[in-house]
């Protein structure tokens, strides 16, 4: 019996040993020193503002979609997305890093600011904080919208209260688009505006000019589907004449010259040349003695311009040797080359649109035109206003005398204009009907003729079945001939 | 110092030469007298032994003086005899009282086989040693039922091991390595690339640390039933190693020094490689670049074979073009023609040197081992090795009467330096078969630097630019981009064990694992990709503190009961400090991350976990016929939610030796098991609480992202429940042996980081995700045909079936995906095998012929389906040895039936056109028809499409399916032969119990269905599995032995 008290006696002084800690110490244990619990909004919103450019700028997203489906570069080797054979496991890392990147942050912003305000306050003002994400947001949906059409808005980015997001059909994407543009406009207020912002410093005036062009871009591209409702949106944002209308006013994303802070066409540059003019391009701009040209592209081993046939097929593809054509201009490869979140060449062609039906009259289509024709060239270092307007006077780019409907002439002059903008090229390409782009030399891999849209990543087949099929029963399939909503004629 | 050495060498030889005499007897049966064939009758101490014959007789040189026999005989006791100077000793050997085979299990306790309710399979130390490997898991291939290695190839590699297959989504499935008492990390921290052979290095799994020479025995505890007492870790079994110490030598009565030396030299070469074409060069098409002084210039900037035929046209090769004084090949064209110097000139012979010397010694009181090895490896990539020291020490002591103190303490270095890279788009296998040219010669890539030290590639730009366009010349790989690495490990414990009176006993232990892991990784300037160095150390410690109040006491002459109650805390700390070079180096050849060109990258990392655990288990024997475990064990995890952090698993199992009780004709022993147990499992630190993700500054501006991983405050533990049910017979006085086991296991509430839709705002959630099944059969059948005095012939065959399925997922997961590569994705989904490749595939008609399209394309599904899983539909293996006198002979065949990989280099082979195939047929020149019906008419296919058109279209480059396939082997894995010297032939020599012994590994495919490569696939020992891509060639093993004691 005394023998079991020391040994009971023994064996609690062990487990007293064993367990030096209690369940508190657990806690603490289990806090992740690696990783804070909070952090200044204006890191997300940096990070934000940098990764929306570095996926619009990606090697697969950005040079082997977007810059080819505009037809500004054709490939030299692995030719197969330039002739519409995406691999759409390509397009699972753009979904990822739009959505659970700046997306997810910039949700996070405004959820930091309704939830928990004065713990915030600090960073800008709650409102201006909001505003902005807002805005950012409302660019990569249109972004995502114009890609694939039907795309997860009004479910989307609530983590695990819903890992399916239904999608919403592009018409619905567009009226959501407004209203939450028409938020952070009039949500804004008279504070300091959000830290950590790369684009404008915080200046809620330039963020008024964001708003209001980008504002004016979605009622465009939905023109000819819903005028009534582009209409009063476009006479709203030309009314407030708080635009980004010079080049002062861009929303550029400023890359810095190193890794990892620089251009990712830097960054795939270094390691890979798949890249040269396309033809397409050089072409035109060669008939019109394009002063861009040199800042477009680089002179070939004999010192032209030359571009390379676009669309080739591996074997032609591999068999024009680097030196022969033109390669991208040494600026545009360069670490600190920009991102482009919105230019003053673009609003006055937009501009222009809205003068030719009718919903501004502050000046004429003609004015905004050659406007945005001499905007783009000082964008693009041509300072020479005499250069510009002999440019302007030629018979092929005045206004007057250009050929085609007002559609095709701000059409071929906007997609001169939106190089750089791959996107933004071939979306224009799709709604202005202005021709120039040509089937792929060595034919189409894919489809049927140049794609409307981009087909749904493989991962949403995958992990989200059940919407994924309804967004496809919204488009009217999942093909790249699938026109979207606002993709008229 | 010489004088020493010779001191201490007379000290070890002093008292060995014996005198040699003839020693013969008769065993028999104590309680029948009948005489018994076949009884193994060893010198004590010696490998010197024979069997009995079939009159019980038995004759074998001896030291009457000294020696001591040992007999043993299944299902009879192991009886040792001091000579005593007799030559004849007659031995009655003792059945019926115990079937006493000794089986180490859970926390070490050594139990009667008998007495277990659940399958334990026990290797010994000639498993690890006679065929030796640098990774003891790969000594285990093929050797048990149920067991299933998968090995990758080159120095140093991973071997992952499964035992009934993966139960879990979680985690690597791998069982729990256990070294005397101590849990063994067996981390490889491998990358998401490394593990879907995308690229990378393979540092192999941590637990190669082990030395085989050290090793005296090993247990396979299979299923949580065996290892409950272990805790989570052990939910997929226990590998329980005992390693060799001074106990045994102390018990046999042995005093003094013994020393032992064991060496070995193993010869490594390729043995697989694809079958290539060698009628076309290198080129997109046929058509020349350019020509220059009438010879053309092909172009070597294209890596594929389309190119011209290779018909002896004199061109301007790759290196025809340096004009560097002296250069012989400038300027010169020669014949462009198949190579005479093909990839296999690639590799060389690798040669691995292994040595061990330990002494054991032992007093009436204490006991101790020390053992050094040398394992020192070149591989069959040129600049490869691997070297690596062990030095370990067991001591034990008895105190007082009762108290006993032991120690063990390992020091285990590792040095890697030129590992190849592997996978898909960095391993040089990548550019000999997915991406190049079938002209090149190996004999002149070898020069693969200039006088001024420029790097010299087949790959160039173009004439004008030497630059290379996406490969580097592979023997620049292989001497400027070399990694190397150090792991430096410490394990061992320190155990007191009281005896308090005849029922109680109490024991302390501490046990620690501890390394420091260093890598360092380095591309020169001059290659294709960014210059670069990076370099990660990191550290790992578990220290595990326990307490075991034991017990044991007969309460009367039916039954006896023991058992203990223990805690033990466990505590793992981790930390890892990394940096990298950015944007290339600023002075090449200089590694170090300040040398960064753009500056460099830190990051850091540090987790700890602690575990609480109280345990307890109680075993009852009842006329050691009837015997009932119970066990049961409550974690606390730090890991879990506060309000979720506790929880209570037991275990019970049953044995039932009928064979005591029904007389059944032939049947020596038998007894069935049951079992049931459940494992609880905790997670991961930090994956409960809210946090964001640091990036590097932008500018002077801070960065930082919400994760792509959501967490979870609401995890609970997950919970696997096990049944166990298994027979065990012996026949015909043991001739014939049968182990059967089936079992049945489930876990639910699985805690996995679920892939979810990204437009949820996470690519990720940490769940509670589902639940799993995994059951299945296991085969051990073993056979003696034949035994004479002389010679006996052992036969062994196992067999192991697992099915596994995904039971089911939480809400709005749909399904849970390990990885993808090339669109091809490896998930699991409800109702399918965990471990299912999802791809496109072919469409067929109802008669099962393929469909095409009016081109001649096949047609292949709108949807990813199911296309393969990665998991065996059996796996198993068939040993024989055959034993003459000394001379023994061991052959192993191990197979797999079914599970699936997809190959890379299969696919991208064809679409570059290296591969046989590529050239057969007259493809090129005519095309090719291929084997399917119209979709639109149902009528036979004639439509002719290029070859080209074909290996684009008609692939997994498009239609994934097409380059999936069976990964079924049967694979000649082990050979050995050995010959212990009788010890006639060694008295008066210094030496003594010489064996020498050849051996061969991996020699032979004997089948397999997967062209061109191995169908053995590992890149690392993760879930990840079943993906191949520019494999590195698997490795045949040949080598000798030479054993021996001073």
């Amino acid at each position: 019996m005394k023998m079991n008290k020391q040994l009971f006696l023994l064996m609690g002084l062990i487990g007293a040993i064993a367990f030096t800690g209690c369940r508190k110490d657990f806690e603490e244990i289990n806090t992740n020193p690696n990783e804070p619990t909070s952090v200044s909004p204006g890191f997300l919103l940096t990070a934000s503002q940098k990764r929306i450019m570095d996926e619009y700028y990606d090697a697969f997203w950005g040079s082997r979609r977007g810059m080819q489906l505009a037809q500004y570069w054709s490939s030299n080797q692995y030719s197969n997305e330039s002739r519409y054979r995406f691999r759409v496991e390509t397009a699972n890392g753009a979904w990822r890093d739009f959505y659970a990147g700046p997306l997810a942050d910039l949700q996070r912003i405004i959820d930091l600011n309704t939830d928990t305000p004065e713990d915030v306050n600090g960073f800008g003002s709650n409102a201006n904080q909001i505003a902005v994400a807002k805005l950012l947001q409302a660019w990569t949906y249109q972004h995502l919208t114009d890609a694939y059409g039907a795309i997860p808005m009004s479910e989307a980015l609530m983590g695990v209260e819903n890992t399916t997001p239904a999608y919403d059909d592009q018409a619905t994407v567009y009226t959501n688009l407004l209203t939450l543009i028409n938020d952070a406009l009039s949500g804004m207020d008279g504070g300091a505006g959000p830290s950590g912002d790369q684009i404008y410093g915080g200046d809620m005036d330039m963020w008024t000019k964001f708003g209001n062009s980008l504002k004016l871009r979605v009622a465009m591209r939905m023109a000819d589907v819903s005028p009534a409702a582009a209409q009063a949106a476009a006479e709203q944002a030309l009314g407030t004449g708080m635009l980004i209308v010079g080049n002062e006013d861009n929303a550029l994303f400023n890359y810095l010259p190193g890794a990892p802070n620089n251009n990712p066409i830097n960054e795939d540059y270094k390691t890979r040349n798949d890249f040269a003019a396309s033809n397409t391009m050089v072409d035109v701009l060669a008939s019109l003695n394009d002063p861009r040209m040199g800042a477009y592209y680089a002179m070939n081993a004999d010192g032209e311009y030359v571009g390379e046939v676009y669309g080739l097929d591996e074997a032609n593809a591999a068999l024009t040797p680097n030196d022969a054509v033109s390669q991208r201009a040494e600026g545009i490869l360069a670490g600190d080359f920009p991102g482009i979140f919105f230019d003053a060449a673009q609003t006055h062609f937009l501009a222009a649109e809205a003068a030719e039906r009718g919903w501004t009259s502050i000046l004429s289509a003609e004015e905004h035109y050659n406007a945005a024709i001499g905007l783009s060239m000082n964008f693009w270092g041509i300072d020479d206003e005499a250069a510009i307007a002999d440019y302007i006077a030629q018979a092929d780019v005045a206004y007057g005398t250009a050929a085609g409907d007002w559609k095709e002439k701000i059409g071929r002059q906007k997609w001169i204009a939106l190089y750089m903008q791959g996107y933004e090229g071939w979306a224009e390409w799709r709604r202005l009907d202005f021709g120039i782009l040509q089937l792929p030399a060595d034919g189409v891999l894919e489809g049927d003729g140049i794609p409307h849209r981009m087909e749904y990543p493989l991962d949403e087949q995958t992990l989200n079945n059940a919407s994924w099929n309804a967004g496809v029963t919204a488009n009217g399939g999942d093909a790249l001939n699938t026109p979207l909503w606002w993709d008229v004629n | 110092m010489k004088a020493q050495l010779l001191f201490f060498m007379a000290l070890l030889f002093a008292g060995t030469s014996w005198a040699q005499t003839q020693v013969s007897g008769t065993v028999t049966d104590k309680s029948s007298g009948e005489s018994l064939p076949g009884v193994t009758v060893v010198v004590d101490g010696t490998g010197t032994g024979v069997f009995t014959d079939l009159d019980g007789r038995f004759s074998l040189q001896a030291d009457p003086s000294s020696d001591a026999l040992v007999f043993s005989f299944v299902g009879y006791n192991t009886t040792r005899i001091k000579l005593d100077g007799n030559t004849t000793v007659n031995v009655k050997l003792e059945s019926g009282v115990a079937l006493d085979e000794v089986v180490v299990t859970a926390l070490g306790v050594s139990r009667e086989k008998k007495a277990l309710g659940y399958s334990v399979q026990e290797l010994g130390n000639d498993a690890f040693t006679q065929a030796k490997t640098e990774n003891v898991v790969r000594s285990m291939t093929g050797k048990i039922a149920g067991v299933q290695v998968t090995s990758g190839t080159s120095i140093g590699s991973s071997s992952k091991i499964l035992l009934r297959g993966a139960s879990s989504i979680t985690g690597d499935n791998q069982p729990l390595f256990v070294v005397d008492g101590v849990p063994m990390d067996n981390s490889d921290y491998s990358t998401a690339d490394q593990q879907r052979s995308a690229g990378g290095y393979d540092y192999g799994n941590a637990i190669q640390d082990l030395n085989p020479d050290d090793i005296e025995s090993v247990s396979v505890l299979k299923g949580p039933a065996a290892a409950a007492l272990y805790g989570s870790r052990a939910s997929n079994g226990a590998i329980v190693i005992t390693t060799k110490s001074g106990a045994g030598y102390q018990a046999s009565g042995k005093r003094g020094l013994g020393v032992s030396v064991s060496s070995s030299v193993m010869f490594n070469d390729v043995y697989v490689l694809p079958d290539y074409q060698n009628s076309y060069g290198g080129g997109p098409g046929t058509a020349w670049v350019d020509t220059i002084g009438g010879h053309p210039i092909p172009d070597y900037g294209y890596d594929g074979s389309w190119g011209p035929a290779l018909d002896g046209t004199l061109v301007r090769h790759w290196d025809s073009w340096y004009d560097y004084e002296g250069d012989e090949d400038f300027g010169v064209a020669r014949p462009w023609a198949p190579t005479e110097s093909d990839v296999e000139e690639f590799f060389q012979t690798g040669v691995t040197y292994s040595n061990n010397f330990s002494v054991t010694g032992a007093s009436d009181v204490s006991s101790f081992r020390l053992s050094y090895t040398n394992h020192s490896q070149t591989g069959v990539y040129e600049n490869s090795s691997l070297n690596r020291n062990t030095l370990s020490f067991a001591g034990a002591n008895q105190v007082s009467e009762k108290l006993k103190a032991s120690v063990s303490a390992n020091y285990v270095q590792s040095i890697g330096e030129g590992r190849p890279l592997t996978g898909y788009g960095e391993s040089v296998m990548s550019q000999f078969t997915q991406w190049g040219q079938r002209q090149l010669s190996m004999d002149r890539l070898r020069n693969y630097m200039n006088p001024d030290g420029s790097h010299r590639t087949w790959n160039r730009n173009s004439v004008t630019d030497a630059s290379p366009h996406y490969w580097d010349n592979p023997f620049w790989e292989r001497y400027m981009n070399v990694q190397n690495d150090q792991r430096d490990r410490v394990f061992g414990n320190i155990t007191l064990n009281y005896q308090i009176n005849d029922v109680f006993s109490l024991m302390g232990r501490a046990l620690t694992d501890f390394y420091i892991d260093r890598r360092e990784e380095r591309i020169a300037v001059g290659g294709v990709r960014e210059p670069y160095y990076s370099e990660y150390t990191r550290q790992l410690q578990e220290t595990n503190l326990d307490a075991y109040l034991n017990f044991a006491k007969d309460l009367n002459d039916d039954l006896n009961i023991t058992g203990f109650l223990g805690v033990n805390r466990r505590i793992r700390d981790y930390k890892s400090l990394g940096a990298y070079t950015l944007g290339g180096l600023n002075t090449a050849g200089l590694y170090t991350v300040t040398n960064g060109a753009a500056g460099y990258e830190v990051s850091d990392y540090q987790d700890q976990k602690v575990v609480n655990s109280v345990l307890g288990s109680v075993s009852l024997g009842f006329q050691r016929t009837l015997f009932l475990d119970i066990t049961g064990r409550n974690d606390w995890s730090s890991t879990l939610p506060t309000e979720n952090n506790s929880y209570f698993y037991p275990s019970a199992t049953a044995s039932y030796v009928f064979s005591e009780v029904v007389d059944i004709p032939a049947l020596s022993f038998g007894k069935v098991r049951l079992g049931w147990a459940q494992v609880g499992n905790d997670t991961d630190p930090y994956r409960t609480g809210v946090t964001y993700a640091i990036n590097t500054n932008f500018g002077s501006s801070g960065s930082a992202t919400v994760p792509n991983a959501q967490n979870n405050p609401n995890l609970r533990p997950e919970i696997t429940s096990s049944f166990e049910a298994g027979v065990e017979a012996n026949f015909f006085l043991d001739r014939l042996r049968l182990d059967f086991t089936y079992y049945n296991s489930t876990t639910k509430d699985l805690i996995f980081n679920v892939p979810v839709s990204a437009a949820s705002g996470y690519s990720s959630t940490v769940l509670n995700a589902g639940e799993t099944n995994n059951k299945g059969i296991e085969l051990a059948l073993s056979g003696t045909p034949v035994m004479t005095e002389d010679f006996r012939w052992d036969i062994g065959f196992n067999f192991a079936k697992n099915q596994n399925e995904l039971i089911s997922l939480a809400d709005g997961v749909e399904n849970i995906r390990y990885t993808s590569l090339f669109g091809v994705t490896l998930e699991a989904r409800p109702g399918q095998p965990l471990g299912t490749f999802y791809g496109y595939d072919f469409l067929y008609d109802d008669a099962g012929n393929k469909l095409v399209d009016d081109d001649g394309f096949y047609l292949y599904t709108d949807e990813v389906v199911p296309i393969g899983t990665i998991l065996p539909d059996f796996t198993g293996g068939v040993n024989t040895t055959l034993q003459y006198k000394n001379l023994s002979f061991y052959a192993l065949v191990d197979f797999q039936k079914g599970g699936s990989i997809h190959s890379y280099s299969n696919q991208w082979g064809k679409y570059s056109g290296t591969l046989a195939e590529t050239a057969e047929n007259n493809i090129r020149e005519e095309g090719i028809v291929v084997e399917g019906v119209y979709a639109s008419t149902g009528e036979a296919n004639t439509s002719v499409i290029g070859a080209q058109d074909h290996f684009f279209a008609n692939q997994g480059y498009v239609i994934h399916a097409a380059d999936q396939y069976d990964a079924s082997f049967v694979k000649l894995r082990e050979m050995r032969l050995d010959y212990n010297l009788p010890s006639d032939m060694t008295s008066g020599l210094p030496f003594s119990n010489i064996s020498v012994g050849v051996f061969g590994r991996n020699l032979a495919i004997l089948h397999k269905n997967v062209p061109h490569i191995d169908p053995e696939v590992a890149t690392s020992a993760s879930n990840v599995q079943g993906f191949e891509g520019g494999q590195l060639p698997a490795e045949r093993t040949i080598g000798i032995n030479l054993k021996f004691n001073l």
